[in-house]
């Protein structure tokens, strides 16, 4: 099927794509367009005008600061990603799950920073944003804003920002700083337990996927650790995707992590399940997706299995975590 | 809705065209240029029939917008054995019976081209990884995988 007629524009700055998000509602941003033009290829969505990034300067590029934080525009593509040797190293877990979105074909076009927008909450790519505590920065009519990872969803192809806001890039903090500010780390004054320790810590990640065929994956789990020279667990982040209206932080099996000894499968797979049930009752609490969705199920597959990729991936999510962590903690040896 | 001005190179030859915004890249060189080479199954992203080189990169031609190809370069199938002789691409799937009825061999013989014109040559998981974004309902894709096979490594043993 064809898309329904739409108009086009191609804004020069970040401040003209905002204004034309702002003078005709329903405007859509265009990044790579993997997700959105097959969405109006169906005529899930029939937006007037699709604003485009690509004649935006600036925004393809990955930044580092001298912290160690990374700055990822929003027209860096997958294919950009993947092709950064550097980012392999300073970001585990970003790399090994950017080569599981899509297809090589669909990754020369697909932004990071658009499938964090898409908000599909069956894909790889949301859940990243929280296991890797990313935050979204964004520019509007009313100026700019940070949004952390753990504000930013709302529902399936449900985000934070605002119909007339446009993502300008995701920030990730450091791999080797990657910290779980939310998470207590170990007693106050712990030596160590802090976060400031950076230079001594390893960096390791795993994303570990349900994929009945080769690239699309049903559920998963995302897990990034960080560990000191002594081998003791400095942070940990755990995040689930195909399992609610939302990826799910596992905080409980994080902090299972964090209190170091080993890895019991079933206190992980019970922890989960509290982290699951946590999820799905503020699921419940969520205000209605009236016109806010982009669309998003039946993009990544898992459309059979419903958003939330239904019991069996909510059996077998403490496996998953398991796994994660269990890879991302021999990654980060 | 209005008509916009793209100007695209394909296959070396350049061309002003004034397009729809809905106009994908794959009906821009079917429906306007002729290049009927480029297959459009699903039109979702799906099948990967589509797929063409953007400025040297496979792309779905379902997925990409014809505006937001202005100013690139594309190379379709066209473009692969110009003179009208088979690229090696093609003489591999041939020989190895990597097609039935054709119509997903377009935009594999372009993926594995662009695989083949890479700096570091690929290997068999890359050649898993990329021939995965294509669908193909009749070969079973054994002896595409081993058409692909043939271009890489070591070369195989003569046959006679
Ligand atoms: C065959 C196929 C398989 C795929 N498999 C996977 C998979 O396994 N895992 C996965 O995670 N994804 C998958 N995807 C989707 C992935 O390829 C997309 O690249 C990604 O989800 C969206 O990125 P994009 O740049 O293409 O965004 P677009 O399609 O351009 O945009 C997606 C949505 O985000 C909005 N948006 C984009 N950029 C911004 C911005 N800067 N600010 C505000 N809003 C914005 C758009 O308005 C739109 O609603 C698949 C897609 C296809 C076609
Ligand atoms: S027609 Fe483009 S991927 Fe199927
Ligand atoms: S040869 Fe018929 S679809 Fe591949």
């Amino acid at each position: 099927m064809k898309p329904a007629p739409f108009d086009y524009r191609s804004p020069a700055t970040l401040d003209d794509v905002v204004t034309a998000l702002a003078e005709q509602p329903g405007a859509r941003v265009l990044a790579g367009g993997q997700s959105l033009l097959p969405a109006l290829a169906r005529r899930a969505l029939r937006p007037p005008l699709l604003v485009d990034l690509r004649a935006v300067p600036g925004l393809d590029r990955i930044d580092r600061t001298s912290q160690a934080t990374l700055f990822i525009g929003a027209r860096v593509t997958q294919r950009q990603i993947e092709r950064d040797h550097a980012l392999a190293g300073e970001c585990p877990l970003l790399a090994e799950t950017i080569r599981r979105v899509g297809h090589p074909q669909t990754r020369t076009r697909g932004t990071l920073v658009g499938g964090l927008a898409h908000a599909d909450p069956a894909a790889e790519l949301p859940a990243l944003l929280v296991a890797l505590d990313g935050v979204v920065h964004a520019r509007g009519p009313r100026g700019d804003r940070r949004i952390g990872a753990d504000a930013f969803y709302l529902g399936p192809g449900r985000t934070a920002l605002a119909p007339d806001e446009v993502a300008v890039a995701v920030e990730i903090p450091s791999a080797t700083t990657t910290p779980s500010p939310a998470v207590p780390t170990g007693t106050p004054g712990d030596a160590g337990g802090g976060t400031d320790d950076t230079g001594d810590l390893a960096v390791g990640g795993a994303c570990v996927e349900v994929a009945p065929r080769a690239t699309v994956a049903l559920c998963g789990a995302l897990a990034t650790v960080a560990r000191r020279a002594d081998g003791t667990v400095a942070a940990a982040r755990i995040a689930l995707f195909g399992v609610a209206a939302r990826p799910v932080r596992a905080r409980r099996a994080e902090r299972a992590v964090l209190d170091g000894g080993p890895l019991d499968p079933a206190l992980i797979a019970l922890l989960t399940r509290e982290d699951l049930d946590a999820a799905r009752a503020a699921d419940a609490e969520l205000p209605d997706g009236e016109g806010g969705t982009n669309g998003a199920s039946g993009t990544n597959g898992a459309a059979g299995a419903g958003a939330d990729g239904g019991d069996y991936c909510r059996e077998v999510a403490g496996e998953l975590v398991h796994r994660a962590i269990d890879r991302a903690l021999v990654a980060a040896r | 809705m209005s008509e916009h001005p793209v100007e695209v190179t394909v296959n070396g030859t350049r061309h002003r065209l004034d397009v729809p915004a809905r106009l994908s890249l794959a009906d821009l060189l079917r429906e306007h240029l002729g290049l009927t080479g480029t297959h459009l199954g699903c039109e979702q992203g799906r099948c990967g029939s589509c797929t063409v080189l953007l400025s040297g990169e496979p792309v779905r031609g379902c997925l990409v917008l014809a505006v937001q190809a202005d100013g690139a370069e594309v190379t379709t199938v066209e473009g692969v054995a110009a003179d009208g002789t088979l690229d090696r691409v093609q003489s591999a799937l041939r020989e190895h019976h990597g097609l039935q009825c054709g119509f997903c061999t377009p935009g594999i013989v372009l993926t594995l081209r662009h695989l083949l014109d890479l700096p570091a040559p690929p290997g068999r998981d890359d050649l898993v990884a990329a021939l995965d974004g294509h669908l193909c309902r009749c070969t079973g894709y054994v002896n595409i995988l081993r058409a692909a096979e043939s271009l890489i490594g070591p070369a195989p043993s003569e046959r006679s």
